[in-house]
């Protein structure tokens, strides 16, 4: 392997670290996984560090330079797909099926593609939005409320994505509006809705599973750091729900 | 029977919702579904416990079944367990607030801390079982991968 090839090959671990830890896997998974690509190489010392928003890999042998290479990592919206299909590519290539630049060209594709189309994200913040008001006691009167409020944060997530919010912004103003709209539409239309649960229902769209999951394999798997952060994310996204339907409630408190 | 179908068809909407591959979307609605069934069936009692074995139930389900169709735990579990998640706690807990009751507002947000520490203990015991156990099972696997000294990678 000439020097080229192993910058190629640090890139396509980091490359292929980037895509997971953006797309919302666990720390120990991502370091795994560029750890496996980079013992490839066969070279003396393989080192990774992965943290919450910063990777770093570096691959050296007593006979050549040092390669390292480090990247900050901005999270995005969670892509679970995007996770196994790294996975899958790096299984292939450390089992030798495909070679390091089909490798690379398959993980460059793999960050640009999305499964779901638009209109299917739309119809799916719909479904969650009325189904999961009905697990929590709604009816099928609730049918109209709990649409509109699942578009609403279906849209004002694409906004605050649009103008790249922060994350606590962007949950706490798609609370407020769910629950402005379904306040809004409960005093409009004139058959009864179970309020509560619509609103419930919608929030399930913004409470922070995933971040719960991560933290607790994180700290698990002894990454205290990024386990710590993963937890204080759980905590403020949930923080910032509650704040966004607080203000709704009492803004909607002294008009109704 | 009508909660377990909700169950799944709303899963079936968070898989899309967080791209989950098409193969994990059936798994995880019905294991998801599944335990929904048990935290309502323990939820009457106490919804901390019944949180808890519904969480451990999802894991070990999601665990399995990642080893059987080679995905990762996380695209399996995370939308099975969206619905235990104390969504409905955190909204009580504020519009009690707001309404001026605060001992109620403190018991649900009581509620929504203790359920997600349930749910995040049951994770860590489950995943610690099946983290031994696979290290058990490809404790040879792993060396393997790794090639001989002087391979060189083909283009």
């Amino acid at each position: 392997m000439t020097q080229s090839d192993y910058n190629l090959l640090a890139d396509t671990a980091i490359l292929a670290g980037e895509i997971m830890l953006k797309s919302g896997a666990e720390v120990n998974r991502v370091e795994d996984t560029i750890q496996r690509i980079l013992e490839v190489s066969n070279l003396k010392h393989v080192e990774t560090v992965v943290m919450g928003t910063c990777i770093i890999a570096s691959i050296s042998n007593p006979d050549m330079n040092a390669i390292t290479v480090s990247r900050r990592v901005h999270a995005e919206t969670t892509n679970l797909g995007k996770i196994d299909d790294v996975n899958e590519v790096s299984r292939k290539f450390c089992s030798r099926k495909i070679s390091l630049k089909e490798a690379f060209h398959q993980l460059k594709k793999i960050e640009a593609r999305r499964r779901y189309s638009n209109r299917m994200h739309l119809l799916a913040s719909m479904m969650v939005a009325f189904l999961f008001c009905i697990l929590f006691g709604g009816s099928v009167r609730d049918l109209l409320p709990a649409i509109l409020s699942g578009t609403s944060v279906y849209f004002s997530e694409k906004i605050c994505s649009r103008k790249r919010t922060a994350a606590f912004i962007t949950s706490m103003f798609s609370a407020f509006i769910l629950s402005m709209i379904a306040f809004l539409i409960d005093a409009a239309i004139p058959w009864r809705i179970h309020r509560d649960e619509v609103i419930t229902g919608t929030l399930m769209l913004l409470v922070p599973g995933l971040a719960i999951t991560n933290a607790s394999r994180d700290i698990l798997m002894s990454n205290y750091i990024s386990g710590a952060a993963r937890l204080l994310e759980a905590l403020i996204l949930a923080l910032a729900v509650a704040l966004g339907t607080g203000i709704a409630l009492f803004i909607m408190q002294y008009i109704i | 029977m009508s909660s377990f179908i909700f169950a799944f068809l709303a899963i079936i909407g968070f898989c899309v919702v967080f791209e989950s591959p098409l193969k994990c979307c059936i798994p995880a609605s019905l294991i998801g579904a599944t335990g929904w069934i048990v935290y309502l069936a323990l939820g009457r009692e106490n919804i901390y416990v019944a949180g808890f074995m519904a969480s451990v139930v999802i894991a070990i389900f999601s665990d399995g079944c990642a080893v059987w169709l080679k995905v990762s735990t996380t695209s399996l579990f995370v939308p099975g367990i969206l619905p235990i998640v104390p969504g409905t706690a955190i909204y009580r807990a504020v519009s009690y607030f707001v309404k001026g009751k605060y001992s109620a507002a403190g018991k649900n947000f009581v509620d929504a801390v203790m359920l997600s520490g349930s749910i995040a203990l049951a994770i860590v015991i489950v995943d610690y079982v099946f983290y031994l156990i696979r290290d058990q099972m490809y404790r040879g696997d792993r060396s393997s991968v790794k090639c001989k000294t002087g391979d060189k990678i083909d283009h």
